[in-house]
């Protein structure tokens, strides 16, 4: 019965399917720009997919083929997304730095003397710690390393990683970056695949180490000669679970502002706001005809500013045990009724994810707070106005400022600990994080005092004048399955209700998401106990 | 006489030896036939069914294998005990879906069906339309989101573009109710209608010519040959689409999740478009319950057997 309609009609859908496959690519290339900014929507995952496997393909050929044409191939991969101009300075630099860095590290790797040590150290930015090598009896280290830089960044870790491996001729770290990540790290777990070294986010650390994908790293920090005092304080603190600590840090990635330069200066303003009333007046002096002066979503990332503005009014999210929700205090109705009022005067209304960065890319909005990772698709060329990022302003009472971070760990073993592996893991994760400012150019603040604070980072624009902010970036408390009561979770539901307009009382809507933060809590107390396994 | 029984005997025992031995091969062959199909059913299907009843009775973490616990009916308790997250979760996302299949249903019936009924007559180009109208059910959900996100999104999305140049103060298709299930309708139908289609064409073009021949000689109208002949023809085609298309979009996952992440929040604080199968997922992997989220699996299995029965079993009534 179906053969007939089949055989009429199979040649000719291949080939018209061709076509449309053909236009619909062309298509996504012309509006490849709208796409990459999505970065929830998993609209940039497709988007992006493409480059993350150039960028791995570049980064599988580098050993291989040697440093020069690495560089190459990692420089077209970021060319591909980002603007073309930017990219090239930014490859260029890489690669010079690299070679220059190699030229010492090579020693230090070679002959383990002293003076090459010292060297090491000079070259990477200054730390105490002694030079860190292999034991003698180990060679060709085979290390993996996980992350989730699906998007424009994984070419700069790439190239950070290609850097170390030409340092370092007995190790070949092998990077894999993977989309749907925790998901990943879980199967990986369970099949006893996962790999040497990850990146973990700082808000999934708790989680991750009651899952029993994470081992404490409180030896390794003493090898490393690393300590608090070398990180923001809360940055640091994200890696203490249950009594140990789980990771080094790599870099912080805040909440920032991104504004309309033409707009503020059409508006007779001359600097960015920094405080709230210099905010209000700025948002309102921009709002004019069709013009927004401040455009806020009621998607992601809507949880992420209330919690900002929440901290700043002095409130916290939960107690200190991460036990309770206590974002129903004064501090969070008043800062949920802020953003209501600054929607309700300066704000398109009922925004959808990403929809506030679309207008604000069409050049009709002067302000937008996002991620600082939309930098690159919110400024520079990527925008015809210009396109400005910087610090958030203080609404409330103190600074205080949104933010995430890339944490570096090591994931549990199948048997025992590998002493060259685990020489091998220090030796990158020291790397890393003392070359993090190659991975700032990706648009991250690094995390480490001495990095932040280099002159090479310094000239980085706009991440320097974003820095400051994350001196006051919060984290939540060390809690298993903490983010089920945040996003998706009740938390977030509450504030997206109250700003698409489903929801009319702040104060209701907070009580009620802190009421299902309380069960969440509590069943995931009961689920996980006091103490993971490691 | 006396000799002939043990004969009869000893040829009864010869001919049972072979008859036993022919049924031995007469039952193995059947089973060696399907052995293939019965490996991978049990495999695939067998396997993680009675792995997922297990499940469903414990606390469950498949990280944590230390704490994993028999919990009996909890995981089910919790479902249907109002109040509790699960509860809240599980049955609102469960209202989304029942939404989206009541909306989608009938329109990816019907377009499919009149979309079949042109392509079958004598048009130029036919077989160019066809393929037109098939081609985007080649495409991943990914895509097809992403285009259909593109179309709808309020700030430059191409349809708000027009309706602002037209001078119309454009919806927010995706950031308000009832539009963003405006949205996924309209994209799903977009996308899946052209497989319905084509078992619709196929169907279209097994029914007899002669019916329609006595009709017109008969002095039929053309309506009246749609519904007095081309309906009847259809019915045990259309059954079958009825019943896959609602458990199609009983399967909607990709298109809100690419679209509108589950939203927008309505009033209560819980997520507008989420569809029962995100809220599983998210049991299941994000918040690594996979006890409660087998338990979600199994309540929804049984309410899809239950409306496949009820389908089959109206539609067998009428014939």
């Amino acid at each position: 019965m179906l053969k007939d309609a089949f055989v009429t009609t199979r040649i000719k859908p291949y080939f018209s399917l061709i076509l449309v496959t053909l236009l619909l690519a062309s298509l996504l290339a012309a509006c490849g720009d709208a796409t990459t900014s999505g970065t929830t929507s998993g609209v940039a995952t497709t988007a992006a997919g493409g480059t993350a496997t150039t960028a791995a393909a570049a980064g599988a050929a580098t050993t291989a083929a040697g440093a020069t044409t690495a560089a190459g191939a990692a420089t077209t991969a970021a060319g591909a997304t980002t603007a073309a101009g930017a990219t090239t300075a930014a490859g260029a630099t890489t690669a010079a730095g690299a070679t220059t860095a190699a030229g010492a590290a090579t020693t230090a790797a070679g002959a383990a003397t002293t003076a090459a040590g010292a060297a090491t150290t000079a070259a990477t930015g200054g730390t105490s710690a002694a030079a860190l090598t292999l034991p003698a009896n180990c060679t060709n280290v085979a290390l993996s390393f996980w992350n989730p830089f699906t998007g424009p960044d994984g070419p700069f870790m790439g190239k950070l990683v290609e850097g170390f491996n030409s340092k370092n001729p007995k190790i070949k770290v092998t990077m894999t970056t993977q989309a749907e990540y925790y998901t990943q790290l879980g199967t990986a777990a369970a099949s006893g695949t996962l790999p040497d070294v990850a990146i973990v986010h700082a808000d999934q650390m708790a989680t991750q180490v009651f899952n029993n994908i994470l081992r404490p790293m409180d030896d390794m920090v003493t090898k490393l000669g690393v300590s608090a005092s070398d990180f923001p304080e809360a940055v640091w603190k994200a890696g203490d679970v249950a009594g140990k600590h789980y990771s080094i840090p790599l870099d912080i990635h805040p909440m920032t502002m991104f504004y309309n330069e033409a707009m503020l200066k059409a508006a007779g303003l001359t600097a960015p706001p920094k405080t709230a009333d210099e905010f209000t007046k700025a948002a309102a002096a921009m709002t004019s005809g069709g013009k927004k002066g401040f455009d806020i979503t009621s998607g992601f990332p809507v949880m992420q500013i209330f919690l900002q503005l929440l901290y700043q009014n002095g409130g916290t999210a939960f107690n200190a045990d991460g036990t309770k929700a206590t974002w129903n205090s004064d501090a969070g109705v008043k800062a949920l009724q802020w953003m209501k009022d600054a929607q309700s005067k300066y704000s398109d209304p009922k925004l959808e994810t990403d929809a506030e960065l679309a207008a604000f890319k069409s050049g009709t909005v002067g302000i937008v707070w996002n991620g600082i990772w939309q930098t690159s698709s919110l400024t520079g060329t990527s925008v015809s106005f210009p396109g400005k990022a910087t610090a958030i302003p203080t609404i409330g009472a103190k600074p205080a400022t949104w933010a995430g971070s890339h944490q570096l760990t090591l994931p549990v073993t199948k048997g025992a600990a590998d002493a060259c592996k685990d020489a091998a893991a220090a030796m990158f994760i020291k790397y890393t994080s003392d070359n993090s400012v190659e991975w700032a150019k990706a648009g991250q603040i690094p995390a480490k005092n001495s990095v932040r604070n280099s002159a090479e980072f310094k000239a980085l624009d706009p991440q320097a004048s974003i820095a400051p902010s994350v001196e006051n970036a919060f984290f939540q408390p060390s809690v298993p399955g903490i983010n089920d009561a945040l996003a998706p979770g009740p938390l977030e539901n509450a504030v997206a209700a109250v700003m698409s307009g489903s929801q009319s009382d702040p104060k209701a809507a907070l009580d009620d998401a802190a009421k299902r933060a309380d069960q969440v809590l509590a069943d995931n107390k009961a689920k996980f106990g006091d103490k993971p396994k490691s | 006489m006396a000799r002939i029984v043990p004969q009869r005997e000893g040829g009864a025992t010869a001919i049972s030896m072979p008859a036993t031995r022919k049924k031995r091969v007469f039952t193995l062959t059947p089973y060696l036939f399907i052995l293939p199909h019965l490996t991978l059913f049990a495999l695939f299907f067998g396997y993680p069914f009675f792995s997922g009843l297990y499940v469903s009775l414990h606390q469950y973490n498949y990280l944590r294998p230390e704490a994993n616990k028999f919990i009996g009916l909890d995981n089910y308790i919790n479902l249907f005990t109002p109040g509790t997250n699960q509860f809240r979760n599980f049955w609102n996302s469960m209202g989304n879906t029942v939404q989206f299949v009541i909306y989608s249903v009938p329109v990816l019936i019907v377009i499919p069906l009149l979309l079949a009924v042109l392509l079958n007559s004598k048009v130029k180009f036919v077989n160019v339309f066809r393929a037109i109208y098939f081609a985007p059910w080649v495409l991943s959900v990914a895509v097809t989101s992403l285009i259909w996100w593109w179309i709808f999104q309020s700030q430059g999305g191409l349809i708000n573009s027009y309706l602002r140049v037209v001078g119309i103060d454009p919806p927010r298709w995706l950031a308000t109710l009832p539009s963003a299930w405006v949205a996924i309708v309209v994209a799903t139908v977009w996308w899946t209608m052209g497989f319905n289609m084509i078992i619709l064409l196929a169907a279209l073009q097994d029914i007899a010519k002669d019916l329609y021949e006595a009709a017109t000689v008969d002095g039929a109208t053309k309506i009246q040959m749609f519904f007095r002949i081309t309906i009847p023809m259809l019915q045990p085609v259309l059954v079958f689409i009825i019943t896959i298309s609602i458990i199609a979009s009983f399967n909607l996952f990709g298109q809100p999740f690419f679209m509108t992440q589950g939203g927008p929040v309505q009033g209560s604080g819980d997520r507008g478009t989420e569809p029962v199968m995100y809220q599983i997922y998210r049991e299941g992997f994000e918040r690594n319950n996979q006890g409660s989220a087998s338990a979600m699996s199994f309540v929804v299995a049984v309410i899809m057997v239950i409306i496949s029965y009820v389908n089959f079993r109206v539609f067998r009534q009428r014939d």
